[in-house]
């Protein structure tokens, strides 16, 4: 490179830097961008990261074609500029060298090549052989478009409800945890209360390093002089420990008697805020099986049931000393400071997801440290739109758009009218969750395996499920089943695909994502996908479109007219589901306005599309004011900030079970792991992520920065452990489960520190596949695995005792 | 090369700062721009990314500095090597 060139990065650079800390410092206005300089030859458009569910937004420069350079957006609230590794490095995963260019059809064992066209009617006849056994298997990575598509086409088109994203493996346990509360799905607070907390719990979240930007905003409070008091509760030390004020190592499972243990002593102390209580709140419990609703108790009942979750027992459950739980009790029960609860996977794959999510609500109400910022129970997600589709948009089993139900027949009546389909369209039974719906791909159509095609969008289940030899390898040997899976690389999911589609990703395509903390993002195509990729919201307009040529009735509307119709702005016709013409109009706002007008129901207004384009993403509900102005919503049921409140309030819960506007307390037990340790297999086995590389790794392994600083899995073991079996750091083992076996490279002195009687293992590596070993024992209301606990073994290699699972 | 924008936010006390900034300035890879507050900005130009992240390891583990963000990277000159073919 010349000189002048590398002299001009390297002010860009500097420049770059040095407007963010001038917007850190008040010396600069935080509502304008660096202008570029006209020498720069690069052109910027704004977009939310591609990774995790934090919405950080990045600058995206885009030279000849190809996208060149990232920054942090200063005009982003959520990141005020800043980056994670991974998120610097997002443009580098559009450009691996394996990107799939063409659509691909297993012949005589061997993916060849095939035309879109055929493989469009590939899938039209096997729909049309046999609809009700069709399934799409989608993700919290699909933009908001493609999933409201795949969700029409299936629920309105189809009528078919074996749809379901990952995001059931992700935070089916946070839905069914807000949902159980407050009535209605996704958090009260956001961010903002990280920059106004007094004290933050992690609850087995690794911020540090699953979303580093969030935490570097806590961090950067410390620097600034302000006392922010950290406890990380959690089963390893990470590097999120190393920042906290309290670690408290639990053993697993026992969260959910730590979260008893301070309720207890709220009740005992008489520190719980009896106002709060008896103007907001109603108490819950499970009685008899598991729901989602269960039953009302009394406050006296409720007491009666915590009165066993003495410090005392509660450090003999979980290993946490009587102290540390006296202490989490008495900052729960001041006034005088605000606490916030953050959690991920930590509750949410877990066996009791549902109960550990209700409990941790539970105590920010009995406490009242809710309504106010920095004073919240508020869910992370791992997925950029996990929130935005999978949640919002329905793609779920049993939801329909907007918070509605399919069991629900007012609820189907209204989509039925806002699809412009005949009633009784939408099937009334409800469709096979995630776990449920493979296994029923993965067994014999003779025994009861009731799907027989399912086309995979946007996620990688060939990794990322639990227990695959059960759940997915079982489908090899398998011939009237039929795996089409949509992907930008070659994964271990089509490894054992039928037919592959090569789909655009990220800025290749328009799009709209919704972060964790209820912000709506936009943003626009800004280079060419390679080869034949194409969107996958396109492939599933295009197959649609195939259907409705056979002549399936469910692809009419009441006018018969094509359920996916677009006009551009003329009024005119356009054929989106001709490649020739996607982009002849924006299907993306078309969609988008039309989902739109689900999103009223749950008081989750979302503004209309142009208002996004403007924005660095808006928090819903979005309600427009007097002025004509959309105004956001930081705290909902809240008085101060949400205007569906009634005025004098203070706090309502509009979307109460209990129709009193009230938030429902619960109590549920400790209960036990399904699997914990035993004579032969004596571990603990935990699952999960690391810094460098996001869920399986299909993106991040193909960036050379990320793959080269991260470059395998491996096993995290304690020392002792370790030398009490004559295992060396960095030697390969086989880590064994009732479920299968891997080989792992031991790391007794890495990043994370496990306690005695405990593995880690990260998800990321293709090459070795964790989730060969996991249980994912279920929770029995969420439905969502858990892929913290297992019970496991370890076995020095050369020491004969391998045996096959 | 690859060239990064960065944010070193220093620890507070002039004396450790100033410290820091000298031993900062003596990296030719690092073009320092002006202290503001806390915070430092600076451009970081290295030959591959094994260096960079040598640098940041380097900038983590310095006494006076208390974290490093990362706010811009350009990998425009390394793109052409990991580029798929055109169709």
């Amino acid at each position: 490179m010349n000189l002048p060139r590398r002299e001009f990065l390297r002010a860009s650079a500097l420049a770059a830097a040095s407007a963010v800390v001038a917007q850190r410092t008040g010396a600069a206005d935080a509502t304008t961008s660096p202008a570029p300089s006209p020498a720069d030859g690069i052109a910027w458009d704004k977009a939310p990261c591609r990774f995790c569910g934090t919405g950080c937004h990045v600058r995206v420069g885009v030279k000849d074609g190809k996208v060149v350079a990232i920054q942090g957006d200063q005009l982003a609230e959520v990141n005020k500029g800043l980056l994670c590794v991974k998120g610097y490095h997002v443009g580098l995963a559009l450009y691996g060298k394996d990107r799939l260019t063409t659509p691909l059809l297993r012949k005589n064992g061997k993916l060849e090549p095939i035309s879109w066209d055929e493989a469009l009617d590939t899938i039209a006849k096997r729909v049309m052989a046999a609809p009700d056994k069709f399934a799409i298997y989608g993700s919290g990575q699909w933009t908001i478009p493609e999933g409201y598509a795949a969700n029409k086409l299936m629920k309105g088109g189809l009528s078919n409800n074996h749809i379901d994203p990952n995001a059931r493996l992700c935070m089916a346990s946070a839905v069914t945890g807000y949902l159980s509360t407050y009535g209605v799905d996704e958090p009260a607070g956001c961010y903002d209360d990280l920059d106004a907390c007094d004290v933050l719990i992690l609850w087995g979240n690794n911020m540090a390093e699953m979303h580093p930007v969030l935490f570097s905003r806590v961090i950067d409070r410390r620097t600034r002089g302000q006392k922010v008091t950290l406890i990380d509760i959690g089963t390893r030390r990470t590097r999120t420990t190393e920042f906290s004020d309290h670690y408290l190592e639990f053993k697993p499972q026992s969260d959910l008697a730590i979260l008893n243990g301070i309720a207890h002593l709220l009740l005992k102390n008489g520190t719980y805020d009896a106002k709060f209580v008896e103007r907001f709140c109603n108490f819950r419990q499970d009685t008899a099986a598991a729901s989602l609703l269960g039953d009302a108790m009394t406050f006296d009942a409720y007491k009666a049931a915590l009165e066993p979750y003495t410090p005392e027992y509660v450090e003999k459950i979980s290993g946490v000393p009587a102290e540390k739980i006296r202490l989490l009790g008495e900052l729960f029960g001041r006034k005088d400071i605000r606490i916030t609860s953050v959690w991920c996977m930590g509750f949410n794959q877990h066996s009791r997801g549902t109960n550990a999510n209700r409990l941790c609500h539970g105590i920010h109400l009995l406490s009242g440290h809710f309504g106010k910022h920095g004073d919240a129970p508020t869910s992370l997600t791992g997925q950029p739109s996990a929130c935005g589709t999978a949640r919002e948009v329905g793609t779920m089993c049993h939801f329909l758009p907007g918070g509605r139900l399919i069991a629900n027949a007012e609820h189907r009546a209204e989509t039925e009218r806002i699809w412009n389909v005949p009633p009784g369209r939408i099937n009334p039974k409800m469709g096979h969750h995630t776990v449920l719906l493979w296994e029923k791909f993965c067994t014999p159509t003779a025994q009861g395996g009731d799907i027989s095609t399912v086309w995979v969008q946007v996620t990688n289940p060939g990794q990322s499920l639990p227990n695959l030899h059960k759940l997915f390898k079982a489908k090899r040997g398998l011939p009237d089943k039929f795996l089409i899976v949509s992907e930008v690389y070659p994964t271990a999911t089509t490894e054992l695909a039928d037919l592959v589609l090569p789909s655009a990703m990220w800025v290749e395509k328009n799009g709209m994502f919704g972060n964790s903390e209820r912000r709506t993002q936009q943003w626009f195509k800004m280079v060419n996908p390679p080869g034949e990729a194409r969107d996958d919201c396109w492939q599933t307009i295009a197959v649609a479109r195939k259907l409705f040529e056979l002549g399936h009735p469910g692809l009419k509307d009441k006018e018969d007219k094509f359920l996916f119709t677009f006009k551009n702005a003329a009024g005119t016709e356009v054929p989106a589901w001709d490649w020739k013409h996607y982009y002849d109009v924006n299907v993306d706002r078309a969609l988008f306005e039309e989902y739109r007008a689900f999103s009223r129901y749950k008081h989750k207004d979302l503004a209309p599309y142009d208002e996004y384009v403007k924005a660095r993403g808006l928090r819903w509900p979005v309600v427009q004011q007097a002025s004509g102005a959309w105004r956001e919503t930081k705290f909902r049921f809240a008085e101060f900030d949400d205007s569906y409140v009634k005025r004098g309030a203070g706090i309502q819960f509009y979307h109460s079970v209990t129709k009193d506007d009230k938030a429902l307390i619960w109590f549920a037990p400790y209960e036990k792991a399904a699997e914990e340790p035993d004579a032969d297999f004596p571990f603990w086995l935990c699952t999960g992520r690391v810094l460098e590389h996001w869920h399986t790794g299909t993106m991040t392994m193909r960036i050379p920065q990320l793959s080269g600083a991260m470059p395998h899995a491996y096993v995290e073991m304690h020392s002792a452990d370790a030398t009490e079996r004559s295992i060396a750091n960095g030697e390969t083992i086989l880590v064994r489960t009732r479920r299968g076996q891997l080989r792992l490279p031991v790391w007794t002195n890495g990043r994370g520190h496990v306690p005695r009687g405990s593995l880690f293992v990260p998800f990321f590596d293709q090459r070795l596949l964790v989730n060969d070993l996991t249980l994912g024992e279920p929770d029995p209301i969420s439905k969502e695995p858990d892929y913290k606990k297992c019970a496991a073994t370890v076995v020095k290699l050369g020491a004969g005792r391998l045996n096959s699972v | 090369m690859p060239t990064s924008g960065l944010i070193i936010t220093l620890q507070p006390g002039s004396a450790t700062q100033a410290d820091a900034v000298g031993r900062l300035r003596a990296r030719p890879e690092l073009t320092l721009g002006e202290v503001s507050d806390r915070w430092l900005p600076v451009a970081l130009e290295t030959r591959d990314d094994a260096e960079s992240r040598e640098v940041y390891d380097w900038l983590m583990a310095l006494p006076g500095v208390a974290f490093v963000d990362v706010v811009s990277v350009n990998f425009e000159p390394t793109l052409s090597l990991q580029l798929h073919p055109s169709p």
